[in-house]
């Protein structure tokens, strides 16, 4: 097993508007990092992009009625591992639960400071889900 | 919005095998302080009541499906006390168990972190049987 760490963040929108949006792949380059204009579907489903890390693929969940948004980037070929991503409602807002797996040959520094990127690539999108549609 | 708290278990056993236990609300007692339960068809396909310390609660549980999501609901005194959202994710070999449980606004703050602390001593209680 892996060591992971959970987080969950409260988006001030409705749960509906939320998931509408992340259940899109072609909004995930709003608000991960991925290079302008390099994020493309592929054949199979899968997405492609460059990154700060080199070209990856993307895979992501079908559509589903519990709010299960997982996304995994892999090298091609290589090992998928998902970043499990879900939203529930909350009242008037929605409730968005991460994990974050230890990648191989990370240590716990390197594990904490990854944990730290993704907390900052999640407040980006509290920021951006909760800007959009604001009168 | 209410206020929500995640509590997370790694549980050192397939998610397939955690589900298969999980997903069958006659073992809830098994593993939590409610007494055996009984299915209560006429509120609804899925709802179980059961005897615990504080009076009988109507379970709702969530149907089978392929994401290993188990959100249930409780209601006593037809209200609804707790909402909560599981979702078991594989981790290789194991199980990473998430849990969310949203304060409902009949719930006071004490109330709800007595109820965090219980779910916290169940879901290791789960743990320990789901590893042992």
């Amino acid at each position: 097993m892996r060591r992971s760490q959970s987080f969950s963040i409260s988006i001030g929108r409705p749960y509906d508007e939320v998931y509408g949006y992340l259940s899109k792949p072609l909004n995930y380059q709003n608000w991960a990092a991925v290079e302008p204009g390099s994020f493309k579907p592929l054949d199979d489903g899968d997405w492609q992009a460059e990154t700060p890390f080199g070209f990856r693929h993307f895979r992501f969940s079908p559509p589903n009625r519990h709010g299960v948004l997982d996304h995994a980037i892999f090298v091609p070929g290589g090992e998928i591992l998902y970043t499990p991503m879900r939203v529930v409602p909350n009242d008037e807002g929605t409730e968005l639960i991460f994990t974050f797996f230890r990648r191989d040959g990370m240590d716990d520094a390197q594990f904490a400071s990854a944990v730290e990127w993704i907390m900052t690539d999640f407040l980006a999108l509290k920021s951006l889900l909760e800007a959009r549609n604001r009168a | 919005m209410l206020k929500a708290r995640t509590l997370t278990v790694q549980i050192a056993r397939p998610v397939k095998e955690v589900y298969a236990y999980l997903v069958d609300p006659a073992n809830l007692a098994g593993w939590t302080t409610v007494e055996r339960g009984r299915p209560v068809p006429e509120a609804g396909p899925l709802v179980w009541a059961f005897d615990g310390p504080r009076g009988t609660v109507l379970v709702h549980f969530t149907p089978a499906n392929p994401f290993f999501v188990l959100d249930y609901s409780l209601h006593a005194g037809g209200q609804l006390t707790q909402a909560a959202h599981v979702r078991l994710i594989p981790n290789g070999a194991g199980t990473v168990l998430t849990h969310t449980s949203v304060q409902q606004p009949v719930v006071s703050d004490a109330a709800f972190a007595s109820e965090e602390e219980w779910m916290w001593s169940d879901l290791l209680v789960l743990k320990s049987l789901m590893e042992a």
